[in-house]
């Protein structure tokens, strides 16, 4: 395909694109809008029952509604809906059909009326909060989302665009890079509208969210302190847009800095639209509820509390204090310890399975098969294996006369059964490794080995085993890492039990968040974790970094 | 090339979000299995006749502790079912927090009786004036026995007022190794390491695990007659060999249960949530079984845990007026009788439960009805903690059973760790 007609495509790919996202960014502005607006008449209708339960007055009394409105604060055109005609706090009529029955019948935010003259309403209740007898309602302004973060949005969106555009052109006059090129602008571009489809997401709830008085709700409800989410959702994405922001920024210092070549802006940018899928997913899954864990950690933090005081280091000093957090670390340890031994055997069964015999593949695909099969399953499979009233593993004991062994209700056992199931898990993933790294030793090393007189033993004490070295350290520290993060077997095999035999670390977590509903103190377990992994991490690289001596 | 940019921007173009129609949705969520969820379906359909316009969509998690997690975060996250059963042991934490509305001020205009329930179940869920949900059934611990073993062994059936004594001598009878191989084939009873089957034992032998205002546990979990408690219990499967080997974990295993079905062992503890798969054995294998009451220690009362259920309704659902009335219609005379037919559990109006036990023909209702009177709320009723009371309540037995550590000295041990955790704020 010529690059003019490549061009032309990218064009008319680009112009649907846009509508696309127009319309999809229209109807967010639109719905996050309503989301508001509703709100903001459910707040309304709440401190109007609030005022008339506080004063025994009426709840459409012309009163109680004025200073209800009057305490909304909100730049908002507000009306209270009485017998079918909306007025303003000072009697100016809203022009809106008002379906009557409906808002007397139907408990909950409605949308009414046409066109320009639409209103959302939600339902006044009588004094018990039961019957409606009247609606709030709020003009609905398309546009009120658009505020001046939401301007930087768009300036950082139609950079990336632009940038995406001189991609584009520099490759237009390169036909030989030709479909590939178009290919990379095309992710550019994609990356760009994305980016501004996300942010006008972003814009909107946090407008939505706008319109929620916390703390007013949180004194209706009877609590005297902060409203549920402390970090809300509008700081939240100020942020990320914030930080979206100044990336473009420094993107644009970079290419003023000095006068870059081509092919330089052309590759960093095709660069940066490839890792911006990815980066954006590790940020917003990863490295986002990492942060917020740790924020988290330092409170006393109950999902159903309203009230998350910050305690310090409090959930940190219980932790060194707690015993059963220090069991499941010591026995998250010794699990660990499976990693050699199923290591051990993968380098095995990889030499083994090394051979060019017919039929290799199908017994690689057996021994690699337990690795892709769901965790529940296996645990469940294992557990009656190791029943110790009808398991196989003790009737095979039984037959060799040996006496019969309580796998998993005996303390001294429990873990080591995890073990045997975790390396049977783990073998054949770490036999393709293996098998990998051995497939890359030049062969031409085994030959002269050969020539010299060197003995299969010699071969591999001097050849593979050194040279499997980086594959070797990579599949033990990740084996490690996955060792570390050990639950599903523990959740469905043993619990923890018996007597915390098996109580791991994950799994200690995982109770104290959602069983104890102890969110800080999970989190600050999970965060005793990390760093444990961290350093794990920190070693591989270290260790990996090293350079394999071929001489 | 062309054809795979027009297909990206098509995606694009129709990725535009879709809306759903104009019928009011109320949702209902609960831990129930698919079979009593079909109970419900049956109201849940009358329901939605009588409200045009209204569908109600039933979606259960099966697994209790992912159900909790699930509600808590829907309610957390704005996005609340509007019902959901609420078990009697997460009452005090989502009623402390404010998470459910009282029920009490609409009941009268729903059509709910308050006084129709059992007081000591409307109780579970109550606060002074406030009833935060509307019960739709509940359970007595008890015994079942099978009544085969007891007449080959020429025992009279237990009574209801029987003790520690009559169970122990019972139980030592009613064990036999019939094969001869030092296992014995036919069991007294079994014992469970879950609380909940042993809180019943330790009140009716005169002990608690927590002090009257659910503070403390040193001086009650680890006071003489608790500790006797303990005791007693962790020597049937040891010292007196009249239960086998317990199961070491928190899951069941059903091994019990399935000795229970197959007429292999004698005296089973649990509720009334067992006649669903004991009908079937009692019905086509001709499995004759009795209940009766959790044995008391000589010189003590009765006292058995009560276990119930309930509606309730987030302060946050959309739909208040509706979800009261579902939660109202679910618990009304005419559902706890379809769903008591099922067996299920015990209906919470005494009135539907003499109708039921008037039709009962597995002949149990009776005695079932027998044990309210001596019903107690448990712990789990009353204090916020009581999830984490009830994982270190594992220890106990567990330190006992496995370890063989003296009583005294577990009991003490996790009476000083339960009184941190009472303690914490």
């Amino acid at each position: 395909m010529t690059t003019r007609r490549a061009t032309i495509a990218l064009v008319i790919a680009l112009v649907l694109a846009a509508a696309g996202w127009a319309l999809c960014a229209a109807r967010t502005l639109a719905s996050a809008e309503y989301a508001r607006a509703s709100r903001v008449a459910a707040g309304a209708a709440a401190r109007i029952a609030d005022l008339s339960r506080r004063t025994g007055r009426a709840p459409l009394d012309p009163a109680v509604d004025r200073e209800a409105l009057a305490a909304a604060r909100t730049p908002d055109t507000l009306a209270i809906v009485r017998d079918g005609v909306a007025r303003t706090a000072d009697g100016r009529a809203v022009r809106a059909s008002i379906d009557r029955a409906r808002l007397l019948t139907e408990d909950r935010a409605l949308v009414l009326g046409s066109g320009a003259r639409r209103v959302v309403t939600a339902p006044v209740k009588d004094a018990d909060d039961w019957n409606i007898v009247g609606a709030v309602a709020v003009v609905v302004r398309p546009f009120a989302a658009l505020t001046s973060v939401m301007l930087v949005a768009v300036a950082t969106a139609l950079l990336a665009l632009v940038l995406a555009l001189v991609g584009v052109r520099q490759l237009a006059r390169r036909p030989a890079r030709g479909a590939r090129g178009v290919l990379v602008a095309a992710m550019g571009v994609l990356a760009a509208g994305t980016t501004v489809l996300v942010m006008l997401q972003g814009a909107g709830l946090a407008h939505a969210a706008a319109g929620l008085d916390l703390a007013h709700e949180s004194r209706l409800l009877g609590a005297s302190t902060l409203a549920f989410p402390s970090l809300g959702w509008s700081a939240l994405l100020e942020w990320i847009v914030t930080l979206l922001a100044a990336a473009a920024v420094l993107g644009i210092a970079w290419l003023a800095s000095a006068r870059r070549r081509p092919a330089e802006v052309r590759e960093t940018v095709a660069a940066w639209g490839f890792l911006a899928p990815s980066l954006a997913h590790l940020l917003v899954f990863s490295v986002g509820p990492l942060l917020f864990a740790f924020i988290i950690s330092f409170h006393r933090w109950d999902l159903l509390q309203r009230a998350k005081p910050f305690i310090g280091l409090g959930n940190y000093r219980e932790m060194a204090h707690d015993p059963l957090f220090w069991t499941s670390m010591r026995n998250t340890a010794l699990y660990a310890l499976n990693v050699p031994v199923t290591m051990a055997l993968a380098l095995g069964a990889a030499l083994i399975l090394d051979q060019p015999l017919r039929g290799i593949r199908i017994i690689r695909t057996v021994v690699f098969l337990p690795y892709v099969v769901s965790y529940v399953a296996i645990a469940i499979v294992w557990q009656w294996i190791f029943n110790a009233d009808y398991g196989l593993l003790d009737y095979l004991l039984r037959l060799a006369h040996l006496p019969p062994v309580d796998w998993l209700g005996n303390p001294a056992t429990a873990l080591i059964a995890l073990m045997i199931v975790s390396a049977w898990v783990q073998l054949g993933y770490q036999m393709v490794i293996f098998l990998a790294g051995l497939q890359g030793i030049p062969q031409s090393l085994y030959e002269a080995a050969r020539l010299d007189g060197a003995g299969a033993w010699q071969r591999f004490r001097h050849i593979t085993l050194p040279l499997l070295r980086p594959v070797s350290v990579y599949v033990f520290i990740t084996g490690v890492i996955w060792s570390f993060q050990v639950f599903t077997l523990v959740y469905v095999m043993t619990e923890g039990g018996p007597v915390h035999a098996t109580d791991v670390i994950v799994y200690r977590i995982y109770q104290s968040a959602w069983e104890f509903r102890r969110m800080g103190y999970a989190s600050a377990m999970s965060w005793a974790l990390f760093a444990v992994l961290f350093v794990l991490t920190l070693l591989q690289w270290r260790l990996l970094s090293r350079k394999v001596d071929y001489a | 090339m062309r054809r795979v940019a027009r297909g990206i921007a098509l995606a694009l173009l129709l990725a535009a979000c879709g809306r759903g129609d104009d019928v009011t949705v109320l949702r209902m969520t609960s831990w129930q299995s698919p079979d009593e969820i079909a109970i419900d379906a049956i109201s849940i359909r009358e329901f939605e006749r009588r409200h045009p316009g209204v569908r109600v969509e039933n979606d259960p998690v099966s697994n209790q502790a992912e159900y909790r997690e699930k509600v808590i975060t829907s309610i957390v996250s704005g996005a609340p079912p509007d019902i959901f059963l609420l078990d009697g042991i997460d009452v005090p934490a989502f009623v402390d927090e404010g998470v459910v509305l009282d029920l009490a001020p609409f009941a009268s205009r729903v059509g709910t009786d308050l006084s129709a329930f059992y007081p000591s179940v409307l109780a579970i869920f109550s606060r002074g004036r406030h009833v935060y949900a509307f019960p739709k059934g509940f359970t007595p611990m008890v015994y079942y026995y099978n009544k085969d073993l007891f007449d080959r062994a020429h025992l009279p059936y237990p009574a209801l007022d029987w003790t520690w004594d009559d169970f122990l001598r019972d139980a030592r009878a009613l064990t036999r190794d019939t094969s001869g191989d030092g296992v014995p084939d036919y069991w007294g009873t079994a014992l469970d390491r879950r609380f909940f089957t042993w809180q019943s034992w330790v009140w009716s032998g005169g002990g608690d695990i927590l002090s009257p205002d659910g503070t403390r546990a040193t001086g009650y979990l680890n006071s003489p007659q608790t500790d006797s408690t303990i005791r007693f219990l962790t020597d049937l499967p040891t010292r007196y060999g009249v239960a086998p080997r317990p199961n070491a974990f928190r899951a069941v295993t059903g091994k019990e249960t399935r000795l229970f079905y197959a007429g292999q062992l004698a005296m089973l503890t649990s509720g009334h949530w067992l006649i669903p798969q004991l009908e079937p054995y009692m019905r086509k294998y001709h499995l004759r079984l009795g209940v009766t009451s959790i044995p008391r220690a000589p010189g003590h009362r009765l006292e058995t845990a009560v276990f119930a259920s309930a509606w309730a309704v987030p302060y946050n659902t959309p739909h208040r007026k509706l979800a009261v009335e579902l939660a109202a219609w679910l618990t009304a005379a005419d559902a706890q009788m379809t769903r008591a037919r099922q067996g299920l559990e015990l209906p919470a109006m005494p009135a539907v439960q003499q109708a039921y036990a008037a039709e009962d023909t597995l002949g149990l209702e009776r005695d079932f009805a027998a044990q309210v009177p001596y019903g107690r709320p448990p712990w789990g009723a009353t204090i916020a903690r009581y999830r984490e009371v009830e994982a270190q309540m594992f220890d106990v037995m567990d330190r006992v059973l496995i370890r063989r550590e003296p009583v005294h000295r577990v009991t003490t041990d996790v009476a000083r760790r339960l009184d941190t955790i009472l303690a914490r704020p």
